[in-house]
């Protein structure tokens, strides 16, 4: 049965490979990803062969942690497929202790643990100037293997029974996503480090810490020993290191009993009998709309990530900003402006976003200013609190309370005016969104590209609209102080007309052209 | 809501069949064409208040084309619609406040509970909170829906959808109900409960216009049907004047399938090679 499963596991293998072949650009990136890693690790860890054993126990101990901690976190939050849930063999009435052990056998037929594998032997070389620590590199490498495999066969399955639905795992993803990425500037500055050449003392305490622990110790037998570490010592790392998988297995052994023996329980979903937002929010049409917005921003991944997707951009052109050198007060001052013009373009194609569904608007009748105005809650609670907050706290960190009025002005102007400006764009040209239900990271089915006009325009005329503000604010900050109040004046009188005048034309389109919206969602 | 003056109905409904009733429905050189084909190629057509109109015809015939333009979901190129008298492509407005709709195969909000998609219906309908709170009940335990209003409506199965659709078409206590497939993955109880509640809104001097293709449905419950072939009407009537002699299934299959012969197709004659 064993042999069943690797032959298995070996086809998975060897399908992904094909994939690989046709030229499947997912698989291939990570497969180059993957192959990148171990190679720069590998290349690595042949140099440190050469370097003094106190840099190489810091370097190794500190990277095979991170190694251990990938194996544990990357299965609960990348959302991958797992060929090898043990739910999906329980047909076959295998007895569930033997399939866990099984199981994680076949575990080692996978991409990530064959790497794994080539990156522990490299150690081998590492460590091969002495008989006794080569050794040692040998247990370790056992050890670190075993404790990956079963540390990731339960992570996996932690995340098969527990992130399962579909609205969970998607926001595994965009949670797995934003780490990686938050992530990445870190690893950048690690592994820019000089390598082989003594880190800095925080790196040696790290390793000293993480040693001690399941993530190092395994990785500190043989590093320790090269150091020249008391004997004692190096057993009770060793003790760790060889108790963490067992204790593995043993949890790994009771999750396969207790995933196979309640496969039965899916419980249905309640919401909520109540109403929620409609509860709150007054019983017209307008606060309907309204209700109805908040509720998808809570609940359909499709509203709120893009927006996240636009943080996370900023705060990585910020750390590119600060290592270019432009002075921190920019940046700070930009802050708040930069999610204002964000919050607002959410609004530029969100009637595409409802689909077909929005033909119960449409039946409603007249419906046009109840759904513009609507629509902004969201947008707009998120938005004032922001502005309010956001720029007394920007103020304070500048140091310079007299540039609030400015940054009030051209915050609020961005937030209005590209309401406004959204309002009319999303019902006169909707151009096709991510289908309800879709992942928000699905590409939307009909031809791309046609949304490029529309957004370029959303940003041109936003930014023509805001000029004042934004002009009187830098000319003010220069110097010309009498300026930055002008800067508010004219930032929330744009904004406001702008806001009202975009929202009654949107509304006035809506109600002429609702069959027509209708049609281009069913070409969506 | 629903059962509004019965004693009232019960005494329109003998009369109903003597004299016509107003007309509810006037559809008038109706014409759509989507590409090359037309999908609704110039149909008139008259449904009188109280009654219970089907429309039939063969997949691809145009009734949801036809029905989307009456209740002002698609634009027609040329023709009117109205409805008591309302034009609903001129004064949508008005028209729509008197129609009820289900469509074929468009999304609902799905990502809001049964309880807040009815709420959601009634209040841009324009009612007030305690009256959207009322009906959304009544109709919620009518349709047997009151254990589901607590869930997603994207977590319901098709037939669950069709009826929490159909409860929201009801809500604003429409004047003429518009249903495109009601009983598509309805199952027979449910739909035996649906077509209970729809002749309650007959009785109560509402008007029913439905298509479906379940003949027997259609001839068991409506009191008139029109057959739609390509675009066009090419009977209509009460029910007995249509179905003549024999059943409407018969009658229907004589007429729309004048055009598709079981011709060819030979080879499934020998498939025991």
């Amino acid at each position: 049965m064993v042999a069943e499963l690797l032959k298995l596991k070996l086809s998975v293998l060897g399908n992904s490979l094909v994939r690989v072949r046709r030229g499947n650009l997912g698989v291939v990136l990570t497969f180059l990803f993957c192959l990148t890693l171990a190679g720069a690790t590998g290349a690595a860890l042949i140099g440190l062969r050469t370097a003094a054993s106190e840099v190489v126990r810091t370097d190794v101990i500190i990277g095979g942690s991170l190694v251990i901690a990938a194996f544990l976190l990357l299965p609960l939050v990348l959302g991958v497929t797992d060929h090898l849930d043990p739910r999906r063999f329980d047909l076959f009435g295998i007895p569930a202790k033997s399939l866990a052990l099984w199981l994680a056998i076949a575990a080692l037929l996978s991409v990530p643990v064959i790497l794994l594998v080539v990156v522990c032997l490299l150690t081998l070389i590492t460590f091969s100037a002495t008989t006794s620590t080569l050794f040692l590199a040998l247990v370790s490498a056992i050890l670190v293997v075993s404790t990956c495999v079963l540390g990731s066969r339960i992570a996996f399955l932690l995340a098969g029974l527990f992130l399962a639905t579909p609205r969970s795992r998607e926001t595994g993803g965009i949670l797995g996503a934003t780490g990686l990425l938050i992530l990445s500037p870190l690893v950048v500055f690690w592994v820019s480090q000089n390598w082989g050449q003594g880190g800095s003392e925080v790196l040696d305490r790290a390793a000293a810490v993480l040693s001690w622990t399941p993530l190092g110790a395994a990785w500190a037998i043989p590093a320790d020993t090269a150091v020249g570490v008391a004997s004692g010592i190096i057993v009770a790392k060793f003790l760790v290191a060889a108790a963490t998988p067992c204790l593995l297995f043993v949890a790994w052994r009771a999750l396969v009993v207790f995933a196979n023996s309640s496969l039965e329980r899916r419980p249905l979903v309640v919401i909520d009998g109540r109403l929620g937002w409609f509860r709150r929010l007054p019983a017209t049409r307008t606060g309907a709309v309204a209700a109805r917005s908040l509720t998808y921003w809570a609940r359909d991944a499709r509203y709120p990530v893009p927006l996240v997707g636009v943080f996370i951009f900023l705060f990585v052109a910020y750390v590119s900003f600060i290592v270019v050198g432009v002075p921190l007060t920019v940046l700070i001052l930009l802050t708040v402006p930069a999610l204002c013009i964000t919050l607002a373009f959410s609004v530029h194609n969100d009637l595409a976003l409802d689909n077909t569904a929005v033909w119960l608007h449409v039946s409603a009748g007249r419906l046009g200013m109840p759904d513009r105005v609507g629509r902004m809650a969201p947008i707009l609670g998120i938005g004032i609190p922001l502005i309010a907050i956001g720029s007394v706290v920007s103020a304070y960190f500048v140091g310079n309370y007299s540039a609030l009025p400015a940054l009030l002005g051209v915050s609020t102007c961005l937030l209005l005016a590209g309401l406004g400006v959204g309002n009319v764009l999303s019902v006169a040209f909707p151009y096709p969104a991510v289908r309800p239900g879709d992942s928000p990271f699905a590409q939307p089915q009909a031809a791309a590209g046609s949304g490029f006009m529309v957004q370029a325009t959303f940003i041109l005329v936003t930014f023509i609209l805001a000029a004042p503000s934004i002009v009187f604010a830098v000319l003010g900050l220069l110097g010309n102080l009498g300026l930055l109040w002008t800067s508010l004046w004219w930032g929330a009188g744009i904004g406001l007309v702008t806001v009202v005048a975009g929202t009654a034309l949107g509304g006035a389109i809506f109600d002429r052209r609702g069959p027509e919206l209708l049609a281009a969602a069913l070409r969506n | 809501m629903l059962n509004a003056e019965p004693a009232k109905a019960a005494l329109a409904a003998p009369v109903a069949l003597a004299t016509p009733t107003p007309v509810v429905l006037q559809i008038s050189g109706l014409f759509k064409k989507f590409g090359l084909t037309a999908a609704v190629d110039g149909i008139d057509l008259e449904v009188h208040e109280g009654s219970f109109y089907g429309i039939v015809g063969p997949n691809g015939a145009g009734k949801t084309t036809l029905l989307s333009m009456a209740t002002g979901l698609l634009r027609p190129d040329a023709g009117t619609v109205r409805v008591n008298g309302v034009d609903v492509w001129s004064n949508p407005d008005e028209a729509k406040r008197l129609i009820g709709v289900l469509p074929d195969r468009l999304r609902l909000f799905d990502r809001l509970t049964g309880a807040q998609l009815l709420h959601y219906a009634g209040t841009l309908r324009g009612l007030g909170s305690k009256t959207v709170q009322m009906r959304s009940d009544e109709l919620a335990e009518a349709f047997g829906l009151s254990d589901a209003l607590g869930r997603l409506v994207s977590d319901y199965s098709a037939g669950m959808s069709k009826k929490i659709a159909l409860a929201a078409s009801l809500i604003h206590s429409p004047r003429l109900l518009i249903l495109d497939e009601p009983f598509e993955s309805v199952d027979p109880v449910s739909a035996e409960n649906l077509t209970d509640i729809l002749k309650k809104f007959v009785a109560g001097g509402g008007t029913v216009v439905l298509s479906s293709h379940g003949m027997d449905m259609i001839q068991r419950v409506c009191d008139s049907v029109a057959i739609i072939v390509h675009g066009a009407v090419i009977d209509r009537g009460s029910i007995d004047e249509v179905r003549r002699d024999g059943t409407l299934q018969e009658r229907f299959v004589e007429l729309a399938g004048a055009d598709i012969k079981a011709e060819g197709l030979e080879w499934l004659l020998s498939s025991s090679n």
